[in-house]
């Protein structure tokens, strides 16, 4: 890259059921969020790059023609990104490389969706699933994630109270969390006593269908003003085939290993686990942190359920993942993967309030969708950071 | 009113504005899934694509190979036999499927392909988790049961499902 970029601002929304504000105002709310947080006015701004997720969700096709004054794209360039999940991860690599390559100065990369106004998520989901062969099974994510929980359970193992400990602990931790949607201070026995879905995923092994926006603005060292920075210090993102039926396992993500590797290998980082002090991973399903983990290099392929058992993960540990409580608390789809970023941005700057990890110098967060396909690692550093 | 903040009194629910989406389609099948599915219909036979140049076994067929991104140029039969790789269960009804839970929906591995499946698998006690783990740790075999001739229509459902054996 021509010049070094990083994370100047961050906006979010509170989480959960948004009817308080439309659509436009939602995303709004980020923006203004995230200007303030800079010190920065929309005028500042060079561009602004906008990811929503499936239409189906906000209910209003290619919605980056609705909310274009409400993002401040007026006067600007602005584009939509869209790939699953990893969609807002991918709107901030866009701004990043437009920042780090010289052609803007700053730029906003804004995610808002609409969650909550469907009245079935999960048959809107269907409608992402392949309509030749494979639509009419009735597949969703619920049980995408059941298949990808149930690969890895045959071949180490893993127990669903290993599923279990991984909800336990990011509901805990968004008791911290002010923008959280859920709340809920839940041990692992709620969790496991709670309503079987698509064995194994319980209720408590899914993510809520949240409403909500977040925003981050990315600036050069010479446009960042005064403001603390979050360095990008390595960004990789990698895909896979759409046929789950094509993986050579399906709990072995390896787009996300090769994010993993080439985001490393940028940021000069040989053991992630020792080198990184806390990490956000996107996680809409417990499974899809249980397989995050081994993908991200944190444990050996096929230990994470007995690195869980001994505390893996725990704010107490030495590589908290999640101080925020994840997807599993607040899933705003397409926002998601940009709120993963935000918060790694936060922690480095210190500025994560109540669930900061004190010390934090180097951040990971790792974005995934699409059809268990698509893989972001991004890696931020204070300035601080060796 | 002239409070820029608006405040809604308990009375004054936020309103909702109705909206439905319920656009039909038809989607292009394309000549290779056609060929796969007509298979199914009129013979009962399940068949793959092959890519010469890594020799996999494509199943369902795609006219092309994503690895090595050249056409695949061979059709091979594969099952009607195979195994299950993974595999969850359904205990709730899922939108638009017509089938009472629980169900299992599972990867298969069909004998001579080289990728998976996704289909139903009935004939097992899904009620027993852990039994089931350990029957497919130890191989589950499967084979597909073929709706009767006069109700095949060139779907993916002219298997009905994959029966264990």
């Amino acid at each position: 890259v021509a010049r070094r970029a990083g994370i100047v601002g961050v906006g979010q929304t509170k989480y959960g059921r948004r009817f308080d504000v439309s659509t436009p105002e939602l995303a709004a709310e980020a923006v203004r969020a995230a200007l303030e947080h800079a010190g920065l006015q929309m005028r500042d701004i060079d561009a602004v790059f906008i990811g929503t997720a499936p239409d189906a969700l906000i209910g209003v096709a290619d919605a980056d023609f609705w909310v274009a004054e409400s993002i401040g794209g007026v006067g600007k360039p602005m584009m939509r990104i869209s790939t699953g999940g990893t969609t807002g991860a991918s709107a901030a690599i866009a701004a990043h490389d437009a920042v780090a390559s010289g052609r803007f100065e700053r730029v906003m990369a804004v995610s808002v969706e609409r969650a909550g106004e469907s009245k079935d998520v999960q048959a809107l989901m269907n409608t992402n699933i392949d309509p030749i062969f494979e639509r009419a099974i009735g597949l969703n994510a619920i049980s995408v994630y059941a298949l990808v929980a149930v690969d890895h359970m045959l071949r180490h193992n893993t127990t669903e109270r290993h599923l279990a400990i991984i909800s336990s602990r990011n509901h805990r931790n968004a008791l911290k969390n002010p923008f959280a949607h859920l709340q809920l201070d839940l041990s692992v026995e709620d969790v496991m006593k709670s309503p079987m879905l698509c064995w194994p995923i319980k209720l408590y092994d899914t993510c809520p269908a949240s409403d909500g926006a977040c925003a981050v603005i990315i600036a050069a060292e010479s446009t960042r003003g005064g403001n603390k920075i979050a360095w990008f210090a390595g960004i990789a993102a990698f895909t896979d085939g759409y046929f789950l039926g094509d993986r050579e396992e399906l709990s072995r993500r390896t787009h996300l290993e090769l994010a993993a590797k080439s985001a490393y290998a940028q940021a000069g980082i040989t053991d992630p686990r020792s080198s990184i002090d806390v990490a956000e991973l996107q996680n809409p399903f417990t499974s899809s942190e249980l397989v995050g983990i081994e993908a991200l290099g944190f444990v050996e392929r096929g230990r994470v359920g007995q690195a869980l058992d001994e505390g893996f993960g725990e704010m107490s540990s030495a590589l908290p993942i999640n101080p925020s409580g994840g997807a599993l608390s607040s899933n705003p789809v397409g926002a998601t993967s940009l709120i993963r970023i935000a918060e790694a941005a936060l922690q480095v700057t210190n500025e994560a309030e109540s669930r900061q990890v004190e010390g934090a110098n180097v951040a990971l967060a790792q974005c995934s969708g699409g059809s268990v396909q698509f893989g972001c690692v991004v890696v931020l550093k204070n300035s601080e950071a060796k | 009113m002239n409070d820029p903040d608006v405040k809604l009194t308990a009375k004054e629910q936020p309103l909702t504005i109705p909206g439905q989406w319920n656009i039909a389609y038809q989607y292009a099948a394309g000549k290779t899934a056609t060929r796969f599915f007509l298979a199914l219909r009129d013979n009962e036979r399940i068949y793959g694509t092959q890519c010469s140049s890594c020799n996999r076994i494509l199943v369902p067929p795609r006219s092309f190979c994503d690895r090595c991104f050249v056409k695949t140029d061979g059709w091979l039969e594969v099952g009607p036999e195979g195994y299950v790789v993974t595999f969850a269960i359904s205990q709730r009804r899922s939108p638009g499927i017509d089938r009472e839970p629980p169900y299992m929906v599972a990867l298969i591995r069909l004998d001579g392909a080289s990728t998976n499946l996704i289909h139903f698998v009935e004939g097992c006690d899904f009620t027993d988790p852990e039994q089931l783990l350990k029957r497919v740790r130890a191989g589950l075999r499967v084979r597909a049961k073929f709706l009767p001739l006069s109700q095949r229509k060139g779907h993916i459902f002219d298997i009905q499902s994959f029966v264990a054996l």
